[in-house]
């Protein structure tokens, strides 16, 4: 039966079917063949899928991401980002990567970034910093991803709300990653832009003053994760209140301290969350229905006594999971990933010994870079699109990146006090 | 025109969540929490769901592959994007008689501290699956019409 299911789900897949609809088509059989399931289960299972106040924190999530563009913070942290490291070897490349580092504060999902960033400093990088079209969309996308680990990011929300972790936690492990993933890219992108060449932005560092300046414009974009932290910290909110608080936090700062948050642009900005939201809970009230009929197949303990047999040695057992998901980032987009596969292997792993924060943080990294490969990566599809690139060249003008998201990746298993660290000191 | 007073439905359902997540957490923190602040936000959360998926499937902004249509010539596309369409339909309609029966089975099951009913809840999945099917309609007169370029 559990093979039915997986054949039906990847036959609907490649035929086209949006990814939501081919779960519910896939588990459609568990409920018609069965005699003690009627298909009025399926319907209780969509409705309680959205019945749980944690989930609540992606829309609110969502909505405020969407806001904060529309109230003109995102120039200023442009600004900010330039004269910080604009100065550098791959200037604006670095100037991409530290501002996704910064976006990660407000939005959260790396493909909402990387195709703002790719619209805002794509164009210039290639007239202006001599980057090839490709190697300029290879540094904006893989700049991206650090927004999959700063808080308030989605995709750890939705990891946590599926897997029962604390969503609290989950952001403060990936503070310390984020940063670290951010120095890694820009190292990369410093040695890759002096052999190839890449001309800095700015002539020299800027002055103390204008970085002043320039900092109190983006302070309130840059003051949120600080907020979000003490927050936590004294337990003044949950993540789901923290959402809805950082809602009115935007209104405000559109409206009275920037003053350009207008009604039309207000109405716009909830036009595209409405659509964000209805292509996120349809996904999560399907895979509601599919994993309730794998859990009833006995499909977590059959992958489980699967993994065993192949190996009982814990760092095997890790490794075989991250292929696993590195395989399926490949092709499903990232919050069907999160909500499909970590439910079936994340009991696997702490029977292993690993912990969940820790993990949560390595698969949401992991998830993200497989949307960065060919054959369908959804974020290196958002940028090639954007600044016109073959995915052939994309894939070329990668590999340095790649070999450094290794080294990230090793240090990140090896070091669990790099994601732990954090919560188990705030919370 | 549906399409607009859906919009405007989902928007103001989508102010209503925040408001009120907004005021119960702030009420709880001043000592005297509304406690019905959260059932009624999740009940106003599931419609503005019902809405938004109807939203996003009128945008196509629900992701899926285009690997095998992206490498098929034109009218073969076409014959199964049509085809998909259809079994969307045929798998929502069919879907439709379990909803009515699910909101009739829910009916007398009160929850939580205002004993609302449940079919104020199940009633959501109806509602969403004719929207569905209505929108799912129009793309299929829509694909059928449009011209194979060749």
């Amino acid at each position: 039966m559990l093979l039915l299911i997986a054949g039906l789900f990847a036959l609907f897949l490649i035929s086209g079917i949006p990814v939501a609809f081919a779960l519910a088509l896939a588990s459609f059989p568990v409920f018609v063949l069965s005699d003690t399931m009627p298909l009025t289960v399926a319907i209780q299972k969509m409705v309680n899928a959205t019945q749980s106040f944690p989930l609540l924190a992606v829309p609110f999530f969502i909505f405020a991401g969407n806001l904060m563009n529309s109230t003109g913070i995102t120039e200023r942290l442009i600004k900010f980002a330039r004269l910080l490291t604009g100065w550098l070897a791959g200037g604006l490349g670095q100037v991409s990567i530290i501002l996704s580092l910064m976006m990660g504060g407000i939005s959260g999902s790396a493909v909402a970034d990387a195709s703002m960033e790719a619209r805002l400093l794509g164009p210039s990088m290639v007239s202006q910093g001599g980057y090839s079209k490709a190697a300029a969309a290879v540094v904006l996308a893989f700049g991206s991803i650090i927004t999959a680990t700063i808080p308030p990011s989605i995709g750890l929300i939705l990891f946590g709300f599926i897997n029962e972790v604390s969503i609290g936690r989950l952001f403060l492990a990936g503070i310390v990653p984020g940063m670290l993933l951010t120095v890694t890219l820009m190292v990369t992108a410093w040695f890759v832009a002096k052999r190839n060449g890449y001309a800095p932005d700015l002539s020299g560092p800027p002055t103390s003053k204008e970085l002043w300046v320039s900092f109190k414009e983006s302070i309130w974009a840059l003051a949120f994760p600080v907020i979000l932290i003490v927050g936590f910290r004294f337990g003044f909110f949950t993540a789901t209140e923290a959402g809805a608080f950082l809602v009115f936090y935007a209104l405000f700062i559109g409206v009275f301290v920037y003053r350009e948050l207008t009604l039309t642009k207000l109405y716009n900005a909830m036009k595209s969350t409405l659509a964000d939201i209805g292509m996120v809970m349809l996904l999560i009230m399907m895979a509601s229905v599919l994993g309730y009929a794998v859990t009833i197949e006995q499909g977590p303990q059959q992958i489980a006594a699967m993994v065993t047999t192949l190996t009982q040695e814990p760092v095997f057992i890790l490794l075989l999971v991250l292929l696993l998901l590195l395989v399926s980032g490949m092709f499903l987009e990232g919050a069907a990933n999160i909500l499909l596969i970590t439910p079936i292997v994340l009991p696997v792993l702490i029977q292993a010994g690993f912990d969940p924060v820790h993990m949560g943080i390595l698969i949401v990294t992991l998830i993200n870079i497989g949307g960065l490969t060919p054959p369908v990566g959804v974020i290196m599809f958002t940028v090639c699109g954007i600044l016109d690139v073959k995915t052939g060249e994309f894939a070329k003008a990668s590999v340095p990146y790649f070999l450094a998201l290794l080294v990230f990746l090793a240090i990140l298993i090896a070091l669990p006090a790099l994601s732990l660290f954090m919560p188990n000191q705030l919370m | 025109m549906l399409n607009r007073i859906e919009t405007a439905c989902a928007a103001i359902l989508l102010t209503a969540v925040v408001l009120l997540v907004g005021a119960g957490s702030v009420a709880r923190a001043m000592g005297s929490p509304i406690i019905w602040s959260i059932e009624v936000a999740q009940l106003l959360f599931l419609w503005l769901c019902i809405f938004s998926i109807d939203l996003a499937l009128q945008q196509d902004r629900h992701f899926g592959l285009s690997i095998l249509l992206d490498n098929v010539s034109p009218s073969v596309r076409k014959a199964i994007e049509i085809i998909n369409i259809v079994v969307l339909i045929g798998l929502l309609t069919y879907l439709l008689q379990f909803a009515w029966k699910n909101m009739v089975l829910m009916h007398p099951r009160l929850d939580g501290a205002l004993q609302t009913p449940g079919s104020y809840f199940h009633a959501s999945m109806l509602v969403g699956f004719l929207l569905m099917i209505r929108t799912l309609t129009v793309q299929l007169i829509q694909a059928i019409r449009k011209k194979v370029v060749t």
